[in-house]
């Protein structure tokens, strides 16, 4: 049988990772926030463009 | 001690007096070897120190001086090399006890066999952060490195030890690596030169990788000409030379982020360098905060994947400072990573268009002065950071798109001489006229 690929979080280890992974939330919310979603662009009606003006 | 201190000297200085027979190598290692057994305990530079290995090179240096050889370049330099690169026969840690069982590496990282087929001796491994994932150089198996200048504070990371190696004066040169700012962070915090040339430049092969599309190789000098020296050899590139100072500078100071990121004795010493170096303005870059968001998930995304199997199967052996933070890399989407890759390659056409009207920017490297060893995890300074992931905030956007970047001290930091992509010359002629303008700069 094939192992798993997927990696787990140990329970352990799972505040710290949680406080980690909370910070890379924030940091992809950033990047994110900087790309036009579908929404705005029909709002603007155009097609999506990969970034905000 | 300082460099111009110790018996054996600068790196120009020792080369020259190799040729001309003043000292042989084995009288310049065994000095530098004596001064690192003499220093090293209070700072904790080394993790491992190849004592034998440099006398028998040395000696070998010395036979061909006598059979009349033309010396290479930085012949019977002793040179301290990050924990990360490989040394032929030895193995490799990258600062983790997860590596105490890996086997010896079988040749020299390119960098490091460049390093000597010009003549360099390899005198030690130095510490790190493990893995090269940090600022601070606290490594849980082998403990923090320690500023040269004050033993109660960092000397800043990853690549500290290599840092505190060359501020302390044990060698003229040491090697580093800077994915978001490992050897610009330590070269601030211990005040001393260093370069990050353009992504690429130097081959990161036998680098052990932390995340492979932001890392670099990088050094540390003593002196503005060791650190030339150095480069040089790196790269196989002839930099701007003996007329360096020549030909106009079109240079400014990044302000806006850069400014609202570092307290008011980093901002002097970057307004100082600009004014020094007849800096034309201050300009704003767009987006950087994103930009410095996007370079903490591509870390964080590729830093898992080359540890994705060990973190699998024995994640309990990773440093505490490295893996939670290892294991949240890998639960990223890939539509995170993927937009950070995309919001790269914009930032890079973004800020390359400002290359056009400047030649060098220039901006602090750190927030603040090194923090106290105690006090890692205490907010300090004028914004209440965080040490451990603050202290990349001014670094992390530059290397992000891979510019090159010379770090010159200025007063007890250092601030960064940014460039366009692949001019490195042009930095190296701006630091030369940043030291012509101060009569301490080494």
């Amino acid at each position: 049988m094939m192992s798993s690929v997927r990696i787990p979080i140990p329970p352990e280890y799972a505040d710290g990772v949680a406080e980690n992974l909370a910070r890379l939330e924030q940091m992809a919310r950033l990047v994110l926030d900087r790309f036009e979603t579908i929404d705005e662009a029909d709002e603007n009606g155009d097609a999506p463009r990969p970034f905000k003006a | 001690m300082t460099m111009h201190d110790m018996p054996a000297g600068p790196a120009l200085d020792i080369v020259r007096r190799l040729r001309s027979g003043e000292s042989s190598a084995v009288e310049i290692i065994g000095a530098c070897l004596a001064d690192i057994e003499a220093g090293n305990p209070g700072i904790n530079a080394f993790v491992h120190v190849a004592g034998e290995r440099a006398l028998r090179e040395a000696a070998a240096l010395d036979r061909r001086l006598r059979s009349g050889e033309d010396l290479p370049a930085l012949a019977g330099v002793p040179i301290a090399v990050k924990d990360l690169f490989d040394i032929a026969g030895e193995t490799t840690h990258a600062g983790s006890q997860l590596r105490a069982g890996a086997p010896v590496a079988r040749r020299d990282a390119a960098a490091v066999a460049r390093l000597r087929e010009a003549g360099a001796i390899v005198v030690g491994r130095t510490n790190m952060d493990a893995f090269a994932y940090g600022f601070v150089t606290d490594n849980a198996r082998y403990g923090p490195t320690r500023n040269p200048a004050d033993p109660s504070r960092i000397a800043g990371g990853s690549s500290g030890g290599s840092a505190a190696a060359v501020a302390a004066g044990m060698v003229p040169i040491g090697l580093g690596t800077d994915t978001n700012g490992s050897v610009r962070v330590p070269a601030a915090l211990c005040g001393i030169w260093a370069f990050k040339p353009s992504y690429g430049r130097i081959p990161t092969a036998g680098v052990f990788p932390l995340a492979r599309t932001l890392d670099h190789v990088g050094h540390f000098a003593s002196s503005l000409a060791d650190l030339e020296l150095g480069y040089t050899v790196l790269s196989g590139e002839r930099t701007a030379g003996p007329d360096s100072e020549a030909g106009r500078l079109r240079v400014a100071r990044l302000g806006g982020y850069f400014d609202a990121h570092c307290d008011e004795t980093q901002q002097d010493a970057a307004a100082s360098a600009a004014e020094r170096l007849g800096a034309g303005g201050v300009i704003e870059w767009p987006d950087v905060e994103a930009a410095r968001a996007a370079a903490l998930l591509i870390t964080a995304a590729e830093g898992a994947v080359v540890h994705a199997r060990e973190l699998l199967a024995r994640p309990g052996d990773f440093d505490p400072a490295c893996r939670d933070r290892l294991l949240a890399g890998a639960q990223i989407p890939a539509h995170w990573y993927i937009s950070a890759l995309d919001l790269r390659a914009r930032f890079a056409e973004q800020v390359a268009a400002c290359f056009a009207k400047w030649d060098v920017l220039v901006a602090p490297a750190v927030p603040c002065a090194a923090p106290a060893l105690d006090a890692l995890d205490e907010p300090f300074g004028a914004e209440r950071w965080n040490a451990r992931a603050s202290l990349g905030l001014l670094t992390q956007p530059i290397s992000f798109i891979g510019l090159p970047v010379l770090c010159a001290p200025v007063g007890q930091t250092a601030v960064q001489l940014i460039g366009a992509p692949d001019q490195e010359a042009t930095l190296f002629r701006a630091a030369a006229r940043l030291k012509s303008s101060s009569a301490s700069l080494p």
